[in-house]
């Protein structure tokens, strides 16, 4: 009879609802509601923090982002503190999404819909399959390489964050019976799996635990004065207590946080009551704290009025002081383009627009940029329509430590993979910058952030043989630059298809017949394919109209699948190099 | 021993400190953080037995004490020798801090003030009037005390006298035997200052008392400033890194790779002659080669950062 006993994890348990530790440093990190920006900032947002987020411009992706975060907040019973003045505060917690699977205010029942989403469902669906067919992964049908055998070993490239299952079987409720018990703090799930189609439901909303927080409301009582206000709500603090001695919009925003987590014994530091015994000091005593979760939307908007420049330098920094010492997180988004020039934008190494934001991002923990591609001037966005926008990541959380925990956990930022670039250096996880570029995808389900990369010329399968309509003006600027550029370019105004020039030289004859016979799908009618070339920044551009003389037949395009390689080169007959350099520089 | 790699590069005079009565400014960007440069100075000299005051205006003390054990220096135990003395300078700092007084007024009433409360500073209840160290009551009842903290004042003059009374504090505490202890004091963040509203000229006026003033206890001084190229178009962005150089003795740049980032190298640190170097050199005080002007390139690893050679990393090796 051995004497062993099972050890019991007790470090489990003893942890706020919907935190958990960090991997690397030990550090309680609470989730975003977006697995893969959990994943950029290494496992997710260290309780402490402060999140900046720089809005993107005619969409609202930033917004949706902070709306994943009270989200989240919502299911693990986190109190969240919602500071708004653009959009009543109401408003977004009203709208914020439903679980996925479960039933929404206007009661949409899924039943026998797969709540994954599409690519998780055909992964998923491909694993199913072969693992039924027996054997492993590796060696199974599909997966088995028999070219590059070599690299079969390799961990597989990721380029997106999986989310999770949901755990529906606790979740769904037929009839928001109130008699089911709360889900104990280890039954809450870091990251729940939401829905965009979806409303949060009416029972969710009157079980959360939130504060609304009207910066409009105190923008006019601060601009009145001493004047009393009408109380609008229970919800709704604004009008109580309105700053009297200094009118400041940023002091009061701040005063009210403050108050709201001295009340709800969120701060270690600022007690409610110092009399009371404290809460038992380590990991004990963990389990009955709760999270606070402040998110600020559109903070520094023109509707938020400053008495000086410094104010809301000011306030990030009184806030990372209260935060320090507290049991939360705050995630602040920021319409970053208001602030700063054209000029001042596209710093070389791709960062941050103005100097007034660089200098709260030096306040701030981790500050990400979302840059939409609705109504870009660049054409990246029509060739990589796969993609709602860019993400850019200027900064991720360094707590504690003398390096990130992302450099060596995220998969996005390249920190888990093996060192196969450095000789000897055996995944020793290095500075994340300028390794991987960003873009998101907003898909029915879910938020989705992965390494962006254009999809292959002319899409798989599908040839084009119509050169797509101009769609900026940069791009015939561009075609009126190549035209210009050979000497005896006709003045053909830049339509969307072209033709060949039958007369002529018995050189473009040749040429014609030459590209023809390569056989490469060119129509017979002779229209002119032109299509974008992937550029290396990411900025694809579109070459339109005629070629230049010289190469006048054969720019093909529609490429069959198979041949198709990363800078795709332009079918033409021996013409000359020069003509070429100008077609072909990307 | 702080970072190993660092060290054969700093002045050797007084290795492992710095050479006292100097002033060593340190400037970053946000790309490449100076963070881990005041981390190699506070763990030599708390290993070498000698006095640190650390000014934490953007870090907590929690963040050097974790990054401290890394590095094997433990801050509680220097702290209750009185080596090791942190100021907050993060919760209070501002104006913003402080409640209003009529937040105050509801807030007072229905708890009386205990004295045995451990970590609590009382809310200060003249701050915008007078400038003082709060002190939390509760010095007496816990073995450690909690760091001081500086609260807000509209000139920076008292944050100098603050200062002032903090040094002489730690010098007279621990004044034992013949020899005096080196003393270092570090701003964590000089940018904090100025973005909080002070103005550039007061700010390098503190700087310039502060070094008069840690020369006379026999220390150095150690400033943070963040110097990104943005930052250049504003006057008085510019004007305080700028300023800041011109008071230095030592200077470590340290910025971003200009061809991007790299796994392998995370920057490049320059150890630059500030012109109070140049002019004690004149006078003869220092010695030739003493502190040569170099680039090299760092790796930051888990606890330890690498300092090498421009192109002789070792993943290039």
């Amino acid at each position: 009879m051995s004497s062993f006993k099972k050890r019991v994890p007790s470090a489990q348990a003893s942890l706020p609802a919907g935190c958990r530790l960090s991997a690397y440093n030990g550090q309680v990190l609470i989730s975003t509601g977006v697995p893969s920006l959990d994943d950029i900032l290494g496992g997710g947002l260290p309780v402490g923090t402060i999140l900046l987020i720089q809005e993107d411009r005619q969409t609202s992706y930033g917004q949706l982002l902070l709306k994943y975060f009270l989200r989240q907040g919502i299911v693990a019973g986190d109190k969240c503190v919602v500071v708004s003045g653009d959009e009543s505060p109401e408003a977004i917690v009203r709208s914020l999404m439903g679980i996925a699977g479960e039933e929404s205010l206007e009661s949409q029942v899924q039943t026998g819909v797969d709540n994954r989403d599409d690519e998780d469902e055909e992964r998923r669906q491909r694993r199913k399959k072969a693992a039924v067919a027996g054997g492993d992964d590796e060696d199974s049908e599909q997966d088995r390489l028999t070219i590059a055998w070599r690299y079969s070993g390799l961990k597989k490239f990721e380029s997106g964050v999986e989310s999770r299952p949901p755990a529906i079987s606790s979740r769904v409720n037929k009839t928001g019976s109130t008699t089911e018990p709360a889900p104990t703090p280890s039954q809450i799930p870091f990251c729940e799996q939401f829905d965009l189609t979806t409303r949060i439901s009416a029972k969710a909303l009157e079980s959360a635990d939130t504060t609304l927080i009207d910066s409009g409301e105190l923008q006019k009582a601060v601009l009145a004065g001493d004047s009393d206000l009408e109380d609008d709500s229970d919800d709704d603090l604004a009008a109580s207590v309105a700053g009297r001695n200094q009118p400041d919009l940023y002091r009061n925003v701040l005063d009210k946080i403050r108050e709201t987590l001295i009340q709800g014994g969120f701060s270690t530091t600022l007690l409610k009551d110092p009399s009371a015994p404290a809460p038992a000091p380590g990991t004990a005593g963990l389990a009955e704290r709760h999270i606070c979760r402040i998110g600020i939307n559109s903070i520094a908007s023109p509707s938020w009025r400053s008495k000086t420049p410094h104010d809301l330098y000011k306030f990030l920094h009184a806030l990372r002081g209260l935060l320090r010492f507290s049991f939360g997180a705050a995630v602040i988004t920021i319409p970053a383009h208001l602030y700063g020039t054209i000029d001042q934008r596209h710093a070389t190494d791709g960062s941050t627009t103005s100097p007034y934001i660089h200098r709260l991002e030096q306040l701030c923990d981790a500050s990400v940029r979302i840059e939409s591609f609705a109504g870009a001037q660049t054409n990246a966005s029509s060739a990589a329509s796969a993609y709602h926008g860019l993400f850019h990541v200027h900064k991720v959380p360094v707590l504690n430590a003398l390096i990130p925990s992302s450099t060596k956990l995220s998969v996005l930022l390249d920190g888990a993979a093996k060192g196969s670039g450095g000789p000897g250096q055996s995944g020793s996880g290095g500075s994340s910058k300028g390794v991987n570029n960003l873009g998101f995808k907003v898909r029915r389900k879910r938020f989705a952030i992965e390494t962006f990369h254009l999809p292959p010329e002319g899409g798989v399968g599908q040839r084009r043989t119509s050169a797509e309509p101009s769609s900026g003006s940069s791009s015939s600027s561009l075609s009126e630059r190549k035209k210009s550029s050979s000497a005896k370019a006709s003045a053909n105004p830049g339509p969307a298809s072209g033709s060949f020039k039958k007369t002529g030289s018995s050189e473009e004859g040749s040429v014609q017949s030459r590209a023809r016979s390569l056989g490469v799908g060119n129509q017979p009618s002779g229209q002119v394919d032109v299509h974008s070339v992937p550029g290396a920044s990411g900025i694809a551009r579109k070459m339109m109209g005629l070629p230049p003389k010289g190469i006048q037949g054969a720019v093909t395009s529609g490429c069959s699948t198979g041949g198709s390689d990363a800078g795709h080169k332009h079918i033409h007959g021996g013409a000359g190099s020069g003509a070429n350099s100008s077609l072909l520089d990307f | 021993m702080g970072y190993a790699s660092l060290e054969s590069h700093l002045p050797s005079s007084h290795a492992p400190l710095l050479p006292p009565g100097t002033f060593l400014s340190i400037s970053d960007t946000q790309a490449s953080d100076g963070n881990f440069l005041l981390h190699h100075f506070v763990s030599n000299y708390i290993k070498a037995d000698q006095n640190v005051v650390l000014v934490g205006l953007a870090g907590i003390l929690v963040h050097y004490t974790m990054v401290g054990r890394k590095l094997g220096v433990n801050l509680a135990t220097a702290r209750t020798k009185g080596n090791f003395q942190f100021v907050d300078g993060l919760t209070q700092l501002t104006d913003y801090a402080a409640p209003n007084k009529e937040y105050l007024a509801k807030l007072a009433e229905p708890k009386p003030a205990t004295t045995t409360s451990t970590a609590t500073p009382s809310p200060p209840t003249t701050t915008t009037t007078g400038a003082r160290i709060t002190r939390p009551a509760a010095a007496a009842a816990t073995p450690l005390a909690p760091p001081k903290v500086l609260s807000y004042s509209p000139k920076l003059v008292e944050l100098y006298r603050a200062l002032e009374g903090i040094i002489q504090e730690t010098a007279s505490k621990t004044k034992t035997g013949p020899s005096e202890k080196q003393l270092v004091l570090i701003l964590d963040d000089l940018s904090v200052l100025l973005n909080c509203g002070w103005p550039c000229r007061d700010v390098l006026a503190l700087v310039r008392y502060l070094k008069l003033l840690v020369a006379k206890f026999n220390g150095t001084l150690i400033t943070l400033v963040h110097a990104d190229g943005l930052m250049a178009e504003e006057v008085s962005q510019d004007g305080l890194v700028k300023g800041v150089f011109y008071e230095a003795d030592y200077i470590i740049d340290v910025r971003g790779l200009d061809s991007g980032g790299s796994r392998d190298v995370h920057g490049q640190l320059s150890l630059l002659h500030g012109p109070g170097y140049l002019l004690r050199q004149r006078s003869g005080q220092v010695r030739e080669n003493e502190w040569p002007a170099l680039t090299l390139h760092y790796k930051i690893l888990d606890n330890n950062v690498e300092v090498f050679a421009k192109g002789y990393s070792s993943g290039v090796l």
